[in-house]
This record gives C-alpha cells, sequence and structure tokens, in this order.
C-alpha cells in the first residue's frame, strides 16, 4: 500500500487554534506539510497560485481545512469560489470551526463541503479528530485525478 | 231616476225625448208651418174663385153692353127705314144704311163674346143664336122696306106703313127679347158679384183662422222645443258644469236621443273623475303614510340625514341633525352651511356638494368638523336627487359619527405602531440574541480551546517538572475549561430550543418512547432499571423536539435513580383538558423537596450538589421550553427520596392526523 503524503491547506486566522491544530497533526507527521493561510483572501491566492503563492508548485492540495470565521474574506465565501472554480470544485474541503451553529452547516452543505467539523474543547478530542481528518483525507482517501498535465506531475511525487 | 208608473202622457214625454233630435226638429218646424199652408191653400183657391167671380160679372156687364148696342142699332135702323118711308128723306135712308151696315159687327161681336164665354155671364149661344135669326129676320124685313137705289122719289106711304107697323112689332118682340136677355145677364152679374163677396169674405175668415192656427202652432212647436231640447240642454250644461266644480250631479232623466246620450256621458265622466278623484286620494294617503314612514325613518336613524337645494339651503333635516346643532328644522330650512360652519369648513363641505351635483355621483368621504363643542369626524355619503327628468335638483347627504371609532382606530393605529416598534425591536433583540448565540458558540468557545488545549500541552510537555499541586492546578484548568464548554453549549441548546421553527406532525409519543430509552440503556452502566411504559397517545408535536424533552426527562429519571438498587421508572399519560393528553415520567429516585418545586424547571437550577449528580442543569429548563412551545404546562410531583413524576402536556393529534 502506498502511502501518499501530499500537502495540506490550512485557512486559520486565530494562531492559537492553527498551532494547536498543528501541534495535533504533528503527532502523526502531517505537520511539515501543511500550509497555512490568515484569512480566505490568501487561501485563494494560495489555490489560484496567486501573489505570495505565485511560485508554489502546481497543483492542488489533498486537502484544505477552512475556519468560517475569517478576516476579509470568510470561510463560506471560500468554499463558494473553490466549489464553482472547475480547476478547484473536485479539491476535498473540510471546515473546520468552533461553530455549531445550523445555519453555518446547512450553507456549507448547500455549497459542497465534504466534511464539516466542530472543534472540541477538550484537547484531547481536538487532537483525535485532527488526526483522523489528517489520516483519512490526506492518506486513506484517494483524491480525484488531476486534470492537468502539472497536476499529473504533482500526482507522481512522493 | 224614479221608477214611476207608465203614464200615457209621460210615455209620450219619453217617446218625445227618446226621438232623435233631427226628427224633433222636423217636427218642431212642421207644426207650424202646417197650419200656415193648409191656410195659404185655401186662400189660394179662394183667391181663385173671387177673380171667377170678378171676371164673370165683368162679362155680364160687357153682354148687357153689346145687346144694349145691339138694341140700340135695330132702333136706329127702324127710325132710319121708318123716317126715309115716311119722309122719302135721305137723311133717313142715311140713318137706315148706316145702323144696317153696323148691325152685323154688333151681333157678331156678341156672338164672340158669347161663344167665349159660354154660360158665364148668363145667356147661351143658343139663346143669341135665336136673336140672331130675329135680328136678320128684322133685318131683312127693313131692307124689303126700303128700296135699295132710289134717290129723290117719294115712296109709296100708303102701302109702306102696315108694313112699318109689322117692323115695329118685330121690333118690340126683339126689344123684348133682349130686354129679357139683359135682365138674364144682370141676375147672372148680380150672383157673381153676391159670389165674390162671399169668396172675399171667406179669404179673411181662412187667414184669421191660419194665422191663429200658426200662433198655435208656433207655441207648440215653442213648448216642444223648450220640453225636447232646451231644458234638457240647460240641464246637461248645468250638471256639466256641476261636473266642472266637482259638486255632485242632479238627476238626469235617461233618454235615447243625443241629448240623453251627453247626459250619459256626463254621467261617465263624472263616475269616472269619482273613481279617479277616489284612487288620487288613495294614492294621497299612500303616499302620506309612506312620507310619514319615511320620516319616522330619518328621524330615528342615529346618523345625520339632510337635504340641500342647488343653492346649498337646508330643505330637509332630520332629528339627529336638529340635535346636533341644537335647532329646530324650522330654523334651520333655508340657512346654508355658511350659517352652521366656520367659512371654511362651509366653502369645504359646498365644494363637496357641487362635486356632486357635477360628478353627478354619490361620493363617500370622511368629514371633520368642530361641532357642539368639539371635533367630530363623520364618515358621510353624498348624492343628487333628481327631478323626473333626471336632473339633480338637490343634494342628500347621510353622515354617521365615526369618532369614537376614528379615534379607537387611531389607538390601534397606534398601538400597532408600538406593537411594530416592539416587533422591530424584538427582531433586533432576537438577532442580537443570534450573534450573541454565533459569538458564543464561535468567539467564546475559541479561547476556551485554546485554554483547555495548551494546558493539556502544558501537563504534556511539563508535566514532570511540576511538582503534584501544579499538576493538579493544570487539571483543574483543563476540567474547568470543559465545563465551561458544556455550560455553552447546553445554553446554545436552550437557546436553539425558544427560536428554531416548530414543525407540528403527528407524533407517536409510544415509539419515540422506545427510541430515547433504547438510547438512554445503550448510554447506561447496565444498571437494572424496570420500565414500565404504559399505553401513549399520538400528540401534534415538534418531533425532534419531542424527542428531546423524553430523552432529558428519562435521562433525568435514570441519573436521580442511581443510588436505588432496583430503579423503577414508569411513563404513562392520562387526559387533561379537551384536546390535550398529560404524558409523565415517574422514578423511584431521590425525590425532591416539593418547596423548591418551582426551581426544577430554571435554567442552571439543581437540587444536588454537582459531585452528587452530575449535569449542567439545563435539561427541564429545555423541557419547560419544548412543552410551552407546544401550548402545553411542565410541572413536578415529588418527596424526598420518596421518588419525582414529571408531567408535561401536549396537544392531541386529530384523528386525520393520527
Amino acid at each position: 500500500m502506498i502511502t501518499e503524503v501530499r500537502r495540506i491547506l490550512m485557512a486559520e486566522d486565530d494562531p492559537n487554534d492553527a498551532e494547536l491544530t498543528l501541534t495535533a497533526l504533528a503527532d502523526y507527521h502531517l505537520a511539515n506539510q501543511v500550509d497555512v493561510v490568515r484569512d480566505g483572501e490568501q487561501a485563494l491566492a494560495y489555490l489560484r497560485r496567486q501573489g505570495a503563492w505565485a511560485g508554489r508548485p502546481a497543483g492542488n492540495p489533498a486537502l484544505t481545512l477552512l475556519d468560517l470565521k475569517m478576516p476579509k474574506v470568510d470561510g463560506l465565501e471560500v468554499l463558494r469560489a473553490i466549489k464553482s472554480d472547475p480547476a478547484l470544485r473536485t479539491m476535498p474541503v473540510v471546515v473546520l470551526t468552533s461553530s455549531r451553529e445550523e445555519r453555518d452547516l446547512v450553507r456549507s452543505y448547500e455549497l459542497g463541503v465534504n466534511a464539516y467539523v466542530v472543534k472540541p474543547v477538550d484537547f484531547t478530542d481536538l487532537v483525535e479528530a485532527v488526526r483522523q481528518i489528517g489520516i483519512f483525507w490526506a492518506v486513506i482517501n484517494q483524491p480525484p485525478p488531476a486534470r492537468r498535465a502539472a497536476g499529473g506531475d504533482d500526482g507522481g511525487r512522493s | 231616476m224614479e221608477q214611476t208608473p207608465p203614464q200615457p202622457g209621460r210615455r209620450l214625454h219619453q217617446y218625445w225625448s227618446d226621438l232623435p233630435l233631427r226628427r224633433k226638429g222636423l217636427v218642431v218646424v212642421v207644426i207650424p208651418l202646417l197650419p200656415l199652408l193648409v191656410t195659404a191653400a185655401t186662400l189660394y183657391h179662394s183667391d181663385v174663385q173671387l177673380a171667377r167671380s170678378q171676371a164673370a160679372a165683368t162679362r155680364a156687364i160687357e153682354v148687357s153692353d153689346r145687346l144694349g148696342a145691339l138694341l140700340t142699332g135695330l132702333v136706329e135702323a127702324e127710325a132710319g127705314a121708318r123716317g126715309y118711308l115716311l119722309t122719302g128723306r135721305e137723311e133717313s135712308l142715311e140713318q137706315y144704311r148706316r145702323a144696317q151696315s153696323r148691325l152685323p159687327g154688333t151681333l157678331a161681336r156678341l156672338d164672340d163674346l158669347i161663344a167665349r164665354n159660354p154660360g158665364s155671364p148668363g145667356v147661351s149661344p143658343e139663346q143669341v143664336a135665336g136673336l140672331d135669326g130675329s135680328v136678320r129676320a128684322f133685318v131683312e124685313a127693313l131692307g124689303a122696306l126700303v128700296p135699295p137705289a132710289r134717290p129723290g122719289g117719294p115712296v109709296d106711304a100708303a102701302r109702306s106703313v102696315p108694313r112699318l107697323d109689322r117692323s115695329a112689332a118685330q121690333l118690340d118682340g126683339l126689344r123684348q127679347a133682349i130686354a129679357r136677355l139683359s135682365a138674364r145677364s144682370a141676375d147672372v152679374r148680380r150672383a157673381r158679384e153676391a159670389q165674390a163677396a162671399a169668396a172675399l169674405h171667406r179669404t179673411f175668415l181662412l187667414t184669421a183662422i191660419g194665422l191663429a192656427f200658426g200662433l198655435c202652432g208656433g207655441v207648440v212647436a215653442m213648448l216642444l222645443f223648450m220640453t225636447g231640447i232646451a231644458n234638457r240642454l240647460r240641464r246637461k250644461a248645468r250638471a256639466a258644469e256641476c261636473l266642472a266644480r266637482g259638486e255632485p250631479l242632479p238627476v238626469l232623466v235617461p233618454a235615447r236621443d243625443e241629448i240623453g246620450q251627453l247626459g250619459r256621458r256626463i254621467r261617465e265622466a263624472d263616475a269616472l273623475l269619482q273613481a279617479r278623484d277616489r284612487s288620487r286620494q288613495r294614492a294621497l294617503e299612500d303616499l302620506q303614510a309612506s312620507e310619514s314612514r319615511l320620516h319616522a325613518i330619518l328621524d330615528y336613524s342615529p346618523t345625520v340625514i339632510y337635504l340641500k337645494d342647488l343653492d346649498g339651503r337646508f330643505v330637509l333635516v332630520n332629528r339627529t341633525f336638529e340635535r346636533l346643532f341644537g335647532r329646530t328644522r324650522d330654523e334651520i330650512q333655508g340657512l346654508t352651511d355658511a350659517d352652521l360652519h366656520p367659512p371654511d369648513a362651509a366653502a369645504r363641505i359646498r365644494r363637496d356638494d357641487l362635486a356632486v351635483l357635477e360628478g353627478h355621483r354619490a361620493i363617500v368621504l370622511e368629514e371633520r368638523g368642530w361641532i357642539g363643542g368639539r371635533e367630530r369626524v363623520y364618515m358621510s355619503i353624498k348624492f343628487p336627487i333628481d327631478d323626473h327628468a333626471g336632473v339633480a335638483r338637490a343634494v342628500c347627504g347621510i353622515s354617521i359619527e365615526i369618532t369614537e371609532r376614528k379615534q379607537a382606530e387611531e389607538s390601534i393605529q397606534q398601538l400597532n405602531a408600538a406593537l411594530r416598534q416592539r416587533m422591530a425591536e424584538l427582531t433586533a433583540v432576537n438577532q442580537e440574541l443570534e450573534a450573541f448565540s454565533y459569538s458564543v458558540s464561535h468567539d467564546l468557545r475559541a479561547p476556551l480551546r485554546h485554554v483547555a488545549g495548551f494546558a493539556a500541552l502544558l501537563e504534556r510537555t511539563s508535566a514532570d517538572r511540576l511538582d503534584d499541586q501544579g499538576r493538579r492546578y493544570l487539571k483543574t484548568i483543563g476540567h474547568a475549561a470543559g465545563r465551561m464548554g458544556e455550560l455553552i453549549d447546553d445554553l446554545l441548546v436552550f437557546s436553539r430550543m425558544g427560536r428554531v421553527e416548530l414543525r407540528r406532525t403527528a407524533v407517536a409519543v409510544g415509539e419515540l418512547v422506545e427510541e430515547v430509552v433504547t438510547e438512554v440503556i445503550g448510554d447506561g452502566t447496565g444498571r437494572a432499571i424496570d420500565w414500565v411504559i404504559k399505553p401513549l397517545p399520538v400528540v401534534q408535536a415538534d418531533r425532534a423536539m419531542l424527542r428531546q424533552a423524553l430523552l432529558n426527562l428519562v435521562s433525568n429519571a435514570v441519573k436521580y435513580t442511581g443510588t436505588r438498587p432496583r430503579a423503577v421508572i414508569e411513563l404513562g399519560a392520562c387526559a387533561e383538558a379537551p384536546g390535550m393528553t398529560a404524558v409523565y415520567v415517574r422514578d423511584n429516585g431521590v425525590g425532591f423537596d416539593m418547596q423548591y418545586a418551582d426551581k426544577l424547571f430554571g435554567v442552571f437550577q439543581r437540587l444536588h450538589a454537582a459531585d452528587q449528580f452530575e449535569g449542567t442543569g439545563i435539561g427541564l429548563a429545555n423541557v419547560r421550553r419544548i412543552v410551552q412551545r407546544h401550548g402545553g404546562r411542565t410541572w413536578a410531583d415529588g418527596v424526598v427520596d420518596g421518588g419525582a413524576t414529571f408531567w408535561m402536556t401536549l396537544p392531541l393529534a386529530g384523528e386525520a392526523d393520527a
């Protein structure tokens, strides 16, 4: 069984949350593959390889972890942009948020989110949740085939 | 017409009355004319007789004259002959010849007269013929005595005298015959003259009689005219006059002639007029009744009703109007709105009236005015009143005072506005609450998570460098953060229970209880619990919320029977108010002091120490909120250490929904 470990994009404005999540991922050696952006605007720039991210290697990340409440462009808008962009649409997106609000859940699933996870308050629970997400999406799940040549390269890289 | 037994006179009178006017006229003309005609005819006849008698008398005179002339001629001829014969004188001969030559002419004239009027003078032609013969014989005898032509010689007197005597005798005979004839003629003449005088006398008499009869006829005709035409016409004229004056008709005798027909027509006209009068009277009474009815309706109407003419002067107002303005209708009549209202209000009313008249249609409007010391509001309808030709002649208005209604409306509007304001405020509060719970859910949980997370990290990385007390502190920090997380979550659930929309359906409580019990048992610690589940109804409720309530109640029952060696939990239902059911959950747990029964359902209210029974104290608060939102109520019975029963009432599902 080939365990392909590919990059994960985490959009999270709160550095504490980012650190806790990274710490949880680090327990399973997934932390060094995570790129962190601080708001929705940067997340879209990353995905579209624009601005500061123009030089990153081509190809979509294996997973995008999306906080909902972010400055500038919030998570739901980023989600809408991803799901309406043919190049990004097939990429798995997991909302990782503090909100249990029903409307957030409904809106997210309407926009086509792949999973919705409420961050547990308890650190142990958080670690467990993040571990399962990371393992499932970054390791177990078979990503959609890359649509472009660059994507194909990305898929071949380990 | 009085009925009298028929009498001849009356019958005649009736016959006369029935006779058509044309015939009556004929009769009236003929009656005086007839005696006059008879008189005229008689007069004529009498006149003719008179003339005839006079003519006969005249002829008798002529005959006498001729007879006289004849006698004279004869006497002259004889005298001439005698003279000549006696004297021989030529003059006598000449006298003789002259007389002799005239005699045939005289005789012929006499003959002619008699022949033309035979018998009339009393002398017949035979008598004349006899006379003729005698005269000729005398003339011949004379001729024989006188020589035809022996002038100058004396005649033989001796021989001639005897002859002369004879001729004288002949002449005497002739003279006597002529005298007889003359006498007869004179007799005839006298008779005729007497006849003529008698005729004249008769004529006078007849004329007088004729005149008398004519006069009588005239009088009779006049009488007939009076009785048959004039009097009756006068009576008819009087009747017509009565008809014209509307007085009762005099008695009219019926007849079949034109005047009788006229009378009949007058009677018919009278009957017609009376019928018309009666129906007019009835119509008038009906009209008066209708009018008084209408007036009563107008007067007892609580609305203000008025009628104004084209110039805006009041023609009619009802009692409400009078009371409103404190004036009688007699005072109001003829006034205009300018007399009752301030100038601007009067002008506005007049404008509305003119709009009604010009537009020729009804308008409905709201009017305000300062009347009777306060401002009043009226709902009015104004409409034109037409004459028979459809031309507007007046404006009628009906106004109902809506001041109080208006005030009520205004206060309702104010209340509505206030309500809307409150609604807006509530909505704003709700939005704030939503924002607040969102914020709680997201923003408050984040630092909490950080506290717990970093405490855990600290413990993980530095636990060995801390002493026991420090490690206990770290643990406490972690627990406290976890507890706060639970509280926040519970609070959010509670808040959501109050906010989310109810989706009511028919829910079988029994099925729901089964689910909930299964869940609780699966969750449980394998404790021995006796479940007693009685028949449960079908209710009208939001399934998810009801499930939450049941879960809370059943969980509580399980929790608070934890100290019992054998827990008994009973679920059942009994009838409540109509359409409602009361569902209960009974346990034999630790129970509670009824003194605090009300506190049980409060948010985060607990009757037991946290270390005795875990929980935040939100469960019963949620149950109460859910049940309240379904229109039901909750309560609890309990005895300390003697178990508790929690009740909730719910609306039963209708049969259609079940």
